[in-house]
């Protein structure tokens, strides 16, 4: 006995060495301890608060490309404004009723402007911490866009913050079509350069070109139809099917991401209510 | 020896926020991510238990996950290395010297330059082949663990030359 307690003390390092090891790894690969564990990731109190100051000083290196990219955009919009002014008042005096017209086109959506607080691209798995939690109404399973594109999918919350699965992120699939056809595919990234994802599984016969563009498909409820994703850059025949796989060159910019907008779909409680409702019966 | 511990305590955090506030978003080439806190932890006191040095890399690591949200990842490749590092310190550092922690001055910068390169490639092999388990590009992972490896020990070098000629 006391040569078997001897025996153990001698070695402890390696018992302890293995204990570790298993803690770890049971750590890495339990399949979603990411969403379990709502303390042990940035979307907690402290490290989103940490995250939110460095981003505060960070922001400050790049406001001058943020701030042409804002300009820029108002410049689109109050083009866009000016239009659809145009068209109004062309309608108005064809003598259309538009209030009727008003009502069918309601707005399903509403956007929750964020900050990005912290944001990675080099690891296989990127996540983005945002400044908007529950309190401001985010919900996990949400769709996240900036100004130019898809950014990616909210997947925890906390009462302040919220982590976002990047669109750079191995494990992510999105659903997204060719602009102005029906064919769709399914956005993955392949982990090697944040400018650019993968469009698989896109039927053979789909004829395209390169700078084609590629938006969201809108099949889920995340993201609505014709969101921006990027335009093709190649494209390539799969080993072994009738599939296409073609490069994209993303249309959102991840290595300088700031001001994004949280997608929140008005109906999809009473549209997911509905749905089970009928399953239901 | 309590301010010796709050000076490792302090650095320990030092090193941790350098990490997951600043390196993290440096992307050398695209990719090359330089990984410093290793020379938090390779630079450990020597007579600190082994069970105590595997502690404080999986703390090390536990605090890069919780930052970076990958659960397991770098607590994985922090243990691994403080599991290999008392022998590694055995082969260089000859034990007849009277040192305490391993550096240009108490190695020689050849040896120490030895140590520190075994060090980095297995904390960064074992860091990427976690990360790529379930891929199967063997180049852009050789890659990786290079570059990252060759930045990381290059800022090791340039700390350990200006700690040296500041003595």
């Amino acid at each position: 006995m006391q040569n078997l307690f001897n025996f153990l003390l001698k070695h402890s390092s390696w018992f302890l060495f293995i204990f570790y090891l298993i803690i770890s790894l049971s750590l890495l690969f339990s399949s979603n301890s990411y969403q379990r564990s709502v303390y042990l990731n940035s979307s907690n109190q402290v490290v989103g608060n940490l995250y939110t100051l460095s981003g505060e000083v960070k922001s400050y290196f790049d406001l001058g490309s943020v701030n042409k990219d804002l300009s820029n955009r108002n410049a689109e919009l109050e083009k866009r404004v000016f239009e659809l002014q145009e068209k109004l008042e062309a309608i108005n005096a064809n003598g259309v009723d538009t209030t009727y017209a008003d009502s069918l086109v309601r707005s399903n959506y509403h956007f929750i402007p964020a900050k990005v607080v912290n944001n990675n691209v080099n690891q296989l798995e990127n996540y983005i911490t945002l400044n908007r939690g529950r309190l401001d109404g985010v919900e996990k399973d949400m769709g996240v866009i900036d100004h130019n594109g898809i950014v990616g999918i909210v997947s925890s919350v906390s009462d302040h913050f919220c982590v976002v699965i990047s669109a750079l992120n191995t494990k992510l699939r999105l659903s997204a079509k060719l602009k102005n056809t029906d064919y769709f595919g399914s956005l993955v990234w392949d982990g090697i350069s944040p400018e650019n994802i993968l469009l698989e599984e896109l039927p053979r016969h789909v004829v395209f070109n390169a700078g084609d563009t590629i938006v969201t498909s809108g099949y889920s409820t995340v993201f609505p139809e014709g969101i921006m994703v990027g335009t093709i850059e190649e494209s390539e025949k799969q080993h072994n099917d009738n599939f296409f796989r073609m490069k994209v060159r993303l249309a959102t910019n991840f290595y300088r991401l700031r001001n994004v907008r949280i997608i929140k779909d008005k109906y999809n409680a009473e549209r997911k209510a509905l749905e089970d409702k009928s399953i239901a019966k | 020896m309590t301010s010796i511990t709050f000076k490792y305590i302090f650095s320990f955090l030092f090193y941790l926020l350098l990490q997951v506030l600043i390196l993290n978003n440096l992307y050398f080439l695209g990719w090359a991510t330089p990984y410093l806190y290793v020379y938090f932890l390779m630079t450990l006191p020597r007579e600190l238990s082994k069970n105590m040095q595997l502690t404080i890399g999986l703390l090390m690591g536990l605090g890069l996950d919780i930052f970076s949200n990958t659960l397991g990842m770098n607590m994985t490749a922090c243990v691994v290395i403080m599991f290999f590092r008392p022998y590694l310190l055995n082969l260089f550092g000859s034990r007849e010297d009277e040192y305490d922690v391993p550096s240009f001055r108490t190695f020689g910068v050849g040896a120490f330059l030895r140590y520190a390169t075994l060090m980095v490639l297995i904390h960064h092999i074992t860091l990427n082949m976690v990360q790529f388990f379930t891929l199967h590009n063997f180049s852009h992972l050789m890659l990786r663990i290079i570059s990252g490896s060759l930045l990381t020990l290059i800022l090791i070098a340039l700390i350990e030359f200006f700690k040296m000629t500041k003595r």
